[in-house]
């Protein structure tokens, strides 16, 4: 009988044993962690739509604003003054390849700027994708100009990448509900392409916002310039009033979350004594930004101010973080269509430039007679419409990979003032440790092809 | 699923009803040693009664049926064995008016049984008869007796009965009967052994042809080898367990040190491989408890709590009054862990609660008084001061800023925490009131207690920041002089009914309510840095400026109830049920310092609810029950279990609860937000398990097990399974072990379990943060992934293998326990970032992976002595060392190290590498400077550094001892003091990063300066410290016969007492770091109070 009853007790604990599986419902929790857990089913609203849409916007506003400063400090927008520290890391570099792209990361205060920017700049990339993910959960055609913004947004994201950084971008993907898909490297030539189609797609949705509109095609059409398709740049833009603009906008409460390393932040947070002079002929080859007599430029705004009984001339384009960022305007059609009709000959060329310079009220320039004087004075007029804005470094590429210009004419070189030579002490490879880059697909910078 | 759930209980219940309905009892073969089978016989025999007559027909009946019957007839005692199958033969007997022994003769015809008079001439033996051919020629004998205890003269089961020098051996059975065979003729020494009682020996001449007979009596002993300790299982002999339990007594903690919470009473225990660290000095800074190192890389490491068998919050230990409890158990690692289930991997600390004592109403007043004042050397720390050039603004001005053109200095003020620091003035003070009664009936136990602290801190406002706010006219509050200060109460109450045999039910309800007023000063060292963003912000701006203060109510309240039912042949159900509550509500003040401008803002402009109100609510809920029954033999204790446990915590607003996470982060539901104010964390988990405690010969132990869990973040689908086993084998109590006088007991142990430390919810399916952005020129809600979930994650797995042995030697006046433990921590979750090609915003995308692999070795050690033994004094001295190792064995992947962020040169990191400890430190190596343009400063550029982080050493100690020493006086006076040493590494500031001279005056000299960036000030460090002194006195109740008073005690304790150490910093038992790095120490600037040195007096009165 005690056999008996002793059997029975274990077969009533192998039965519960059993019974183990049903223990799920048990320890199922409704909000599953710190409240910062959400499921993708969780976000079925617009207003979830948006918020995550503010996300991405918020990432590609950091990202601009990280590349616009590296982009001025690395060319000849922004000159290193004497004496300032610099965490041992200059900008350029003997190695033609290392000039021709921006290649990350260094040590030191430039150093950190750029992991910044291709950091935000690929989140913005991949949030702006998730938030299609999150739209596809309802049918909502209100949202159309979101989606068409993401599309147009994101194809910024990737065609500032591509100007930027150096050939073999991976350009993965994470959804909404965190699938990671690893990409291969892609080349400068097919990331501009994805851009390219990006915009494309931001274009076919139908939405009620011209300025959406504006941004999908001058993106378009700077995409196509920097694959050397002045004719389908030109086809891009054709559309496009010089009026339009599409504005990042900012807010100085904001500026050290939203940009950290703007101009106007790191004037706050360095004690008026960062690298942000703007010198003329900078590295030898650097435009005259400031005039003859120290006039300014009314795109080029800048103003002496003396630091430690030096006069100093700084930039005043960004003077706190109200200032807005333009990512896209119309007289971005008008360098596309100069530069279009200068490659046909078209002596349309220099209206396109006139037109534009009207705008601001500047003086009409003339044609300077050569077609290398041609292309300098479009550059320049590039130059200082985009003063500032992350294009600088896109105009140095075109110009030795399309126009046949030596790297040592476009890219600054010698010494700067500090004594650290432009050559000396840049030059490494864009590498992640292994725990930084677990993306076994990316296999560094690709030199062959661009 | 729950109703499933329902019917595996329902399973559980019947099957448990079943056994007790067919339970029959067995009155010879109750097993327990010392039962009362000699009364049941017929216990009171007289000589008369020898020569009486007596009759008996019985047909077709068990000899063991007619040996009783006779017995009772006869009135004399008869011991025998009924396991013996001679009694199970059926006869038939008729004696008519016979004598006692010859009826007996009669009855045992043919059984080849015998019966004779013990000894004592009062007892009837009946045992197997032995035939006269087999001993005839043989030169060896038998030897017969039974083994009793001396104070019940019962009869002892499980005696080991051997001979020395030979390998006979044999255990006696329920009645303390053994017999010997083949005993060599001659003299021989027989030796009985039980775990329990202390060994005897005797001396027997053995014939060729006959059979000795004797009778043992043995005395109990306290051996603690014979303690009960908790299990998850229940209640468990300690030499049953095959792993190194620690309980303390807490009566012995209270006793010695001025214990005021229950971390207190862990820390004073000193039990090796348990380490306890605090954030600060300051009245109810946290404490972190580590048992056995760290295993987890990005779990909690923290131990499971029990209280009365519920589970309950980790920081039980600042919420409890330690008066009320009775003892704590330190169950160290899986190996003893693994049936706590999920989380056990750390160690479980269980504590038990006093409970009534039947009688009338026992008071209890309690009354203390501490006095303490922090002590210590102290780094010099400097503070720059200057104006921005341009602006004239004051502003804090080091060199760094000098070089940037920011500042100018004019003026260095030297700032020494020993001089200007608030310690000079601080002193803490504790006043504790407590108040318990018990009593009861046997069925019916109450105890209450109350219990009261109030304690002031030791930190005041720096006279020197009070003498620069006056210098620049900058307005201050008065309160800047009062320290922080927490008041509590606490009651708890526990109920015990026992209506019947073997049922018992209790209830427990335990409250407190603590009120913290934390006081920071935004101008002293407190909050040092901020007089520059205080005081004049960054604009240069000169504010009026207060003192910030938060004040923090605590209430906390637990409910528990457990009934557990013991049948007489030891079927055990018992069921526990608790909930754990606590409710931190805290508000900040100082809208005009520490909320200066926008800081109080969010940028929606809402107010910021973080710095004026925090409502924390965590939510405990626990049940338990364990079905066990215990079957015992002479040979053979089998004792299988089967349990289940579910838990569930929800916390609402944990961030702040644990004052590490930053808040702001909150939740969504259809993309509306529901919280802003923190996070909400709810998780649980469930598990059953099978275990069977064997033994074998009352010396041998086996102890076997599994359990299965599942849990909010794995599911039945991947349900986890964790198996333990060991064994405990007695082995002084085997015949082979040789007779001798110095080591009495010996026992070797070994097991291996598993436990799990399991990933978080969000860990699984991601996490996301609700924040504001700027967008279009308004603000708005914005949200994004931030880790990326991993579906695939497991539990992370600890693997333990104990072994050690307990040596009681000298007649148990020295006891060594040695403890070596090898824990690995498999699948370790490692945060690995993804690239930033994927996303990199303020911070990488990141998601766990069960990657690593982490690996402890400790070896544990334990000497109790008592040095002296005389009625009017006794001493006993105690030793406890411990070595420790841990090292990372992988990170996964090939990855070699992880440093979550790129820090600026010269700082030391959070830095994990394989190879090196887990808890380590690690830094920047300056290589040398030059002053290149020769301006008389060191600028970064300047020095040339080691690109890579050079390893320091371990930060938490590897190496522990603790000493103590406890003399007892005319059993009145109780004299206790302890020391304890350890060997660890920790940043140390002189002249280094920080706050340093070599940072903040220009005027210092170059290798100051470079050296101020290397954070070279990482030193090995070890420490002597003297840790608790107490003199107790107990006087005579009838002294004070007129109050009627039962006990009064008067004592002198002080803790802290002295630090010898080369280390010029804090006091190295300061960890700033455990409130936000998992195990990483951070650099603390020495502003963090360090322990006072207390001094206390206490009066204990009895009515």
């Amino acid at each position: 009988m005690h056999n008996l009853t002793f059997n029975r007790f274990i077969l009533g604990c192998i039965a519960l044993m059993f019974s183990g599986c049903s223990l799920d419902g048990l320890v199922k929790v409704d909000e599953p962690e710190e409240g910062r857990s959400v499921n993708i089913k969780d976000v079925t609203t617009k207003n979830g739509a948006l918020a995550v849409y503010a996300s991405a916007v918020a990432k590609l506003q950091k990202g601009v604003s990280t590349i616009s400063t590296n982009v001025g400090m690395f060319t000849d927008e922004m000159a290193i003054r004497s004496g300032v520290q610099v965490g041992g890391t200059g900008y350029n570099n003997g190695s033609f390849d290392a000039r021709t792209e921006v290649r990350p990361p260094g040590s030191g205060l430039l150093g950190l700027f750029l992991p910044e920017a291709y950091g935000s700049l690929n989140s913005a990339r991949v949030t702006f994708s998730q938030l299609r993910d999150v739209i596809r959960n309802f049918n909502d055609s209100s949202l159309n100009y979101i989606v068409s913004a993401s599309y147009s947004l994101e194809g910024y994201t990737v065609l500032i990448l591509a100007e930027n950084f150096c050939s073999g971008i991976p350009l993965s993907k994470v959804t909404f509900d965190g699938t990671v898909a690893y990409e291969a490297g892609s080349s400068t030539t097919n990331t501009l392409k994805a851009a390219v189609s990006l915009f494309d797609s931001a274009q076919m949705i139908e939405h009620d916002s011209s300025r959406f509109k504006t941004l999908a095609q001058i993106g378009k059409g700077r995409a196509y310039l920097s694959l050397g398709l002045l004719d389908s740049a030109y086809a891009s833009v054709e559309d496009v009033s010089i009026q339009d603009a599409f504005y990042i906008y900012y807010t100085e409460a904001l500026y050290k979350e939203t940009r950290p390393y703007a101009f106007w932040s790191i004037d706050v947070d360095l004690g008026n004594t960062i690298p942000d002079e703007v010198k003329n002929y900078e590295g030898v080859n650097g435009l005259q930004w400031i005039g003859t007599n120290g006039l300014n430029d009314p795109r080029v705004p800048t103003v002496i101010q003396t630091l430690n009984n030096v006069d100093v001339r700084r930039q005043r384009k960004y003077t706190n973080g109200a200032v807005v960022f333009p990512l896209a305007r119309g007289i971005e059609k008008k360098m596309i269509e100069a530069e279009y009709w200068l490659s046909t000959g078209d002596s349309r060329w220099l209206d396109a430039l006139n037109e534009a310079r009207r705008t601001k009220g500047i003086q009409d320039t003339t044609d300077p007679g050569s077609i290398r004087a041609r292309e300098d004075l479009l550059f320049r007029e590039r130059g200082f419409w985009f003063y500032l804005e992350g294009t600088r470094l896109a105009d140095y590429r075109r110009l030795v990979r399309q126009y046949g210009r030596s790297p040592y004419e476009v890219y600054p070189v010698g010494i700067y003032e500090g004594g650290i030579g432009f050559d000396a002490v840049y030059g490494d490879a864009f590498v992640f440790s292994p725990q930084e880059s677990p993306n076994r697909k990316y296999l560094g910078c690709d030199h062959r092809r661009p | 699923m729950n109703a499933l759930v329902f019917v595996s209980a329902s399973v559980l219940l019947l099957t448990a009803s079943d056994v007790f309905a067919q339970k029959q009892y067995s009155p010879e073969l109750n097993d327990f040693p010392g039962s009362d089978a000699l009364q049941r016989t017929g216990q009171g025999a007289q000589d008369r009664q020898k020569s009486g007559k007596i009759s008996l027909k019985v047909q077709d009946s068990s000899v063991g049926y007619i040996v009783r019957t006779l017995g009772k007839l006869s009135g004399i005692p008869v011991i025998f064995n009924s396991a013996e199958s001679a009694f199970a033969k059926r006869v038939s007997v008729n004696v008519a008016n016979a004598n006692v022994m010859d009826a007996f003769k009669e009855a045992l015809k043919g059984t080849g049984l015998t019966a004779s008079y013990a000894s004592d001439g009062r007892t009837i033996l009946v045992s197997p008869s032995v035939s006269k051919d087999s001993l005839s020629n043989r030169q060896s004998g038998y030897v017969k007796g039974q083994v009793v205890d001396s104070a019940s003269g019962k009869g002892i089961k499980g005696v080991s009965v051997s001979v020395s020098g030979a390998s006979l051996m044999v255990i006696t059975d329920d009645k303390g009967f053994f017999t010997l065979s083949d005993v060599p003729a001659g003299k021989q020494l027989i030796m009985f052994k039980l775990l329990g009682y202390r060994s005897a020996n005797r001396s027997v001449d053995v014939s060729g042809s006959g059979t000795s007979s004797i009778k043992v009596t043995l005395t109990q002993s306290a051996t603690s080898l014979n303690e009960v300790v908790t299990t998850a299982t229940g209640l468990q002999r300690r030499v049953e367990v095959p792993s190194d339990i620690v309980k303390i007594d807490a009566e012995k903690i209270r006793q010695r040190a001025p214990v005021r919470s229950v971390a207190d009473m862990i820390e004073a225990a000193q039990v090796p491989g348990v380490v306890v660290t605090r954030a600060s000095g300051d009245p109810g800074a946290p404490r972190r408890v580590r048992i056995r190192g760290v295993g987890s890389i990005s779990q909690s490491n923290d131990p499971v709590y029990i209280v009365d068998g519920m589970w309950v919050d980790e920081s039980i230990y600042d919420r409890m009054d330690p008066e009320t409890i009775e003892t704590f158990e330190i169950i160290r690692g899986p190996s003893a862990a693994t049936l706590y289930g999920q989380d056990a991997a750390n160690g479980v600390i269980v504590i038990t609660t006093k409970k009534g004592t039947p009688g009338n109403t026992r008071w209890n007043m309690n009354y203390s008084r501490d006095w303490g004042k922090a002590y210590g050397k102290m780094p010099l720390f400097y503070e720059g001061f200057g104006y921005n050039p341009i602006t004239g603004a004051r502003r804090t001005c080091k060199i760094q800023n000098v070089l940037l053109l920011e500042c100018v200095q004019d003026s260095v003020a030297i700032y020494d925490p020993n001089s200007s620091m608030v310690l000079r003035e601080g002193q803490e003070q504790k006043d504790i009131y407590s108040l318990s009664l018990d009593g009861g009936t046997n069925a019916v136990r109450y105890a209450l207690s109350l219990n009261t602290n109030d304690i002031i801190g030791v930190r005041r406002a720096a006279p020197i920041d009070l003498i620069r706010l006056r210098k620049w006219n900058i307005k201050y509050d008065r309160d800047v002089l009062k320290p922080s200060r927490l008041k509590d109460h606490k009651i708890s109450s526990n109920l015990s009914l026992q209506p019947r045999e073997g049922l018992d039910i209790q209830f427990l309800v335990r409250a407190g309510f603590a009120t913290l007023v934390d006081n920071k000063y935004n101008f002293s060292v407190g909050n040092r840095l901020s007089l520059d963003t205080m005081a004049f912000l960054s604009d240069g701006v000169r504010r009026d400026i207060g003192q910030t203060f938060k004040v923090r109510h605590t209430n906390t309240t637990s409910f528990g109830s457990s009934v557990s039912w013991r049948s007489k042949n030891d079927i055990l159900v018992k069921g526990n049920a608790g909930i754990d509550q606590t409710n931190m509500n805290e508000s900040g003040s100082g809208e005009n310092n520490s909320c200066l401008g926008t800081q109080c803002y969010d940028d929606l402009g809402t107010r910021d609810e973080r710095t004026s109100g925090n409502t924390v609510l965590s939510l405990r809920t626990n049940i338990s029950t364990v079905l066990s029954r215990g079957r015992f033999s002479r040979f053979l204790d089998l004792r299988p279990t089967a349990g289940f446990d579910f838990r569930s915590v929800k916390n609402d607003n944990f961030a702040v609860f644990k004052d590490s996470v930053p808040g702001g982060e909150s939740s969504i539901e259809s993309g509306r937000v529901t919280n802003t104010l923190g996070g909400r964390k709810e998780n649980a988990d469930a598990g059953w398990y099978l275990s069977s405690m064997i033994g074998v010969f009352k010396r041998i132990y086996f102890d076997l097990g599994i359990r299965q869990d599942v849990g909010s973040a794995i599911t039945s689908s991947s349900s986890t399974t964790y198996p333990k086993l060991g064994g405990s084998w007695l082995l002084s109590d085997e015949g082979f072990w040789p007779e001798n006088k110095i080591v009495n007991l010996f026992r070797l142990r070994a097991s291996l379990g598993h436990a799990a430390v399991q990933p978080d919810v969000a860990d699984i399916k991601g996490k996301y943060i609700i924040g504001t952005k700027f967008i279009d020129g308004k603000l708005v809600r914005s949200l994004e992934l931030v880790n990326v979930g991993n579906s695939e994650l497991v539990p992370e797995r600890s693997v333990e293998l104990e072994t050690g042995f307990d040596m009681y030697m000298f007649n148990e006046r020295i006891n060594l326990i040695a403890t070596y433990a090898h824990k690995e921590n498999k699948n370790t979750l490692v945060t690995v970032q993804l690239p930033s090609s994927v996303g990199k915003d303020d911070f990488p995308l990141q998601r766990k992976e069960n990657i690593g692999r982490v690996e402890n070795r400790s070896l544990e050690l334990t000497i109790n002595s008592i040095v002296m033994d005389k009625d009017w004094l006794r001493i006993a001295a105690d030793y406890s060392h411990t070595f420790s190792d841990n090292t990372v064995k992988s990170l996964g992947r090939g990855i070699n190290n992880i440093t979550p962020n790129i820090a600026a040169e010269g700082t030391y990191r959070d830095h994990v590498a394989v190879g090196y400890p887990l808890a380590s430190i690690w830094r920047n190596t300056i290589m040398g400077y030059l002053d290149e343009n020769g301006d008389g400063i060191i600028a970064p550029n300047e020095r040339i550094m080691m690109d890579s982080l050079t390893y320091v050493g371990p930060s938490t100690p590897r190496y522990r001892g603790s000493y103590g020493i406890n003399a007892t006086i005319i059993g009145k006076i109780i004299v206790d003091s302890r020391f304890s040493y350890q060997s660890s590494h920790v940043p140390n500031y002189t002249g280094q990063s920080g706050s340093s001279y070599g940072e903040q005056d220009v005027n210092a000299p170059l290798d100051v300066q470079a050296l101020s960036y290397g954070m070279l000030g990482v030193t090995p460090i070890s420490d002597f410290r003297w840790n608790s002194a107490s003199i107790s006195y107990t006087l005579s109740p009838r002294r004070f016969s007129f109050i009627s008073t039962r006990t009064i005690s008067f004592a002198l304790q002080a803790a802290n007492i002295a630090l010898w150490t080369k280390f010029v910093g804090r006091d190295p038992g300061i960890n700033t770091g455990m409130l936000s790095g998992n195990e990483m120490l951070t650099i603390d600037y020495g502003v963090t109070p360090p322990p006072p040195r207390t001094f206390a007096f206490n009066v204990r009165l009895g009515l």
